[in-house]
């Protein structure tokens, strides 16, 4: 048993605070950004303050990349969600 | 033991001492919260005090012992809960400002009822992460709860006080909870144990929400014998728990002590390789290393997809938190801790279908990992990468590489939760036990859903074998 060297697939785990701080003013993409965080925010009813504004643009780069990774796998169809419902 | 000293006693001690009448449960009381006074100021573990009721519990405890009335091994002994608790006449504050506005809580979580029918004393609450999203035990609003073992250091979160208050002596055992690891975490930081059940088996019934598709209750002690008397006293059926598995009540405790290796020597047991090898510390591996040896783990096995169902957990638990408190963002974004608001705010606008694949992702790794447990009965992870870190802290360096700490605290305890595996944090120690400035780091035992008894039984050996223990802080406490 031995230690092992981090899997290079695997992007999320741990992000670099490099990388992580980067997000904010990266626009890489249509997600990311404070126009679309503004945009999501009227549609909801919030408000984000300017000074707010780097910090929900990097969580929602961190989403991002987490959704990547996700959506990256093919599933079959009849796998069901996990939501608990039962009907009683 | 003087009036207002920390208290290093165990349960199944403190219930010898109640029943061979060498102390009382008020005089216990009167020393329990003595303590708490003398030190609660240094650790801020406990936000609450319920001194009323725990007199009446502690009157109608002894009453039952002195009358050889029907009593448990909690009859008598103090606990407290981590404040998202609901604790009728308090109100529960989930670790944050808004909810404070709230009425007190008209009854009890099914946790601290189930506690008071076995004859327990609820002393109060305690501190933690705001709204549970938080594996620090860092609060803007309660202030950060310390680490016992060194204040300037992290307890851990979110179940922060509970932790801190029995690592410190103040309480032999409290109540947290854990959605991603938030028992675990702080768990291995004080070191402790500590026992998240399998997903659905206590019930959460009175417990401010934080993920509802993740979240779970279960105890922190100083030893492994009384995680059992504690997580069997919470055992039940509760029809307010709409996931609550249809399960009988098993008692764990009783399977304790039966024989030298407490029945798991035919146990299969290995160690997750792959992802929980990598990035931790050389204590943590020291930690698994040693409990592999003493339980003859040999080989490794490798959980499927570990690294995206951490990712997978973490679009669940932006999606539901954000849910949950969207009222709470419109109205008061503002009195939010600013970390938490941000996360929240972001976890609001995600799209549908990621959160649907996370959930479907959910149900096929949950079939990967529950086909893993026909080959092996308990696997041996880290709890976390490494020791506590400074408060305030704000990064950490695993494998040479600079990562936030925040994200980095939760890497092993998430994709086991995630399959609503039942996992105990065990605490190891090492050779350098008692050292100055020598920490504790947390070890997970993991087994298949509703084997609990193989949990508790394997941490009970450790603890005999001297391999994990939990041990007093090394420095005395003061305000």
């Amino acid at each position: 048993m031995s230690k092992r060297a981090p899997d290079k697939s695997d992007s999320t785990s741990v992000i670099p605070v490099a990388r992580v701080s980067a997000f904010a003013t990266a626009n890489s993409s249509a997600f990311a950004t404070a126009n679309h965080a503004q945009e999501m925010a009227a549609i909801l009813g919030l408000s984000i303050r300017p000074e707010w504004e780097d910090s929900v643009v990097v969580n929602l780069k961190l989403l991002e990349l987490a959704a990547e990774q996700v959506l990256a796998i093919d599933l079959p169809d009849d796998i069901e969600p996990a939501v608990v419902f039962l009907a009683t | 033991m003087s009036t207002g000293s920390p208290s290093f006693a165990t349960v199944t001690e403190l219930a010898h001492a109640l029943r061979a009448g060498e102390t009382s449960a008020v005089d216990l009381l009167g020393q329990t919260l003595g303590c708490i006074n003398g030190l609660n100021g240094a650790i801020n573990a406990f936000t609450d005090l319920t001194a009323d009721r725990a007199k009446g519990e502690a009157l109608a405890a002894d009453k039952r012992l002195k009358s050889g009335l029907e009593h448990t091994a909690l009859t008598g002994v103090p606990y407290g809960v981590k404040n998202l608790f609901d604790i009728r006449g308090v109100t529960t504050r989930a670790g944050s400002r808004i909810n404070r506005d709230n009425a007190p809580a008209a009854r009890d979580a099914f946790g601290v009822a189930a506690l008071e029918g076995a004859g327990a004393v609820c002393v109060g609450a305690l501190n933690m992460g705001e709204y549970a999203y938080d594996f620090t035990g860092e609060n803007a609003h309660d202030g950060d709860c310390k680490n016992p073992h060194d204040v300037l250091r992290m307890a851990g979160g979110s179940s922060s006080g509970p932790a801190a208050a029995v690592a410190a002596g103040m309480i032999p055992f409290a109540l947290g909870t854990d959605t991603n690891g938030s028992i675990r975490v702080p768990s291995s930081y004080c070191g402790l144990f500590g026992l998240k059940p399998t997903f659905g088996r206590l019930s959460r019934a009175g417990v401010f929400p934080f993920v509802a598709s993740l979240d779970h209750i279960g105890p922190i002690a100083r030893s492994a014998r009384d995680i059992a008397l504690v997580y069997d006293a919470l055992q039940g059926d509760d029809p307010r728990d709409p996931v609550q598995g249809s399960r009988l009540t098993e008692l764990v405790s009783p399977a304790l002590g039966q024989g030298s290796d407490q029945g798991i020597g035919r146990a299969r047991v290995v160690v997750a390789g792959g992802y929980f090898r990598e990035r931790t510390s050389d204590f943590a591996d020291e930690a698994v290393a040693a409990v592999a040896k003493a339980l003859g783990a040999e080989n490794e096995v490798i959980i499927p997809e570990a690294a995206r169902a951490r990712a997978a957990a973490f679009l669940i638990t932006a999606s539901e938190s954000a849910g949950l408190h969207l009222q709470r963002l419109q109205a008061r974004a503002s009195d939010f801790d600013p970390m938490m608001r941000d996360r929240l705010l972001a976890g609001s606008m995600i799209p549908t279908p990621w959160v649907t694949q996370a959930q479907r992702f959910r149900r096929w790794y949950q079939n990967e990992v529950s086909a893993l447990f026909e080959k092996v009965d308990l696997i041996i992870a880290p709890a976390t990468p490494t020791v506590a870190p400074a408060i305030g802290q704000s990064t950490v360096t695993l494998d040479g590489v600079l990562v936030p700490v925040r994200q980095a605290i939760g890497l092993y305890t998430q994709p086991i939760s995630f399959a609503g595996l039942p996992a105990m944090t065990v605490p190891y120690w090492g050779a350098q036990a008692g050292a100055d400035g020598h920490l504790p780091i947390g070890v997970q035992l993991i087994a298949a859903p509703w084997a609990e008894s193989l949990l508790v039984r394997a941490a009970c050996y450790l603890e005999s074998a001297a391999i994990c223990k939990a041990l007093p802080p090394k420095m005395p406490l003061q305000n």
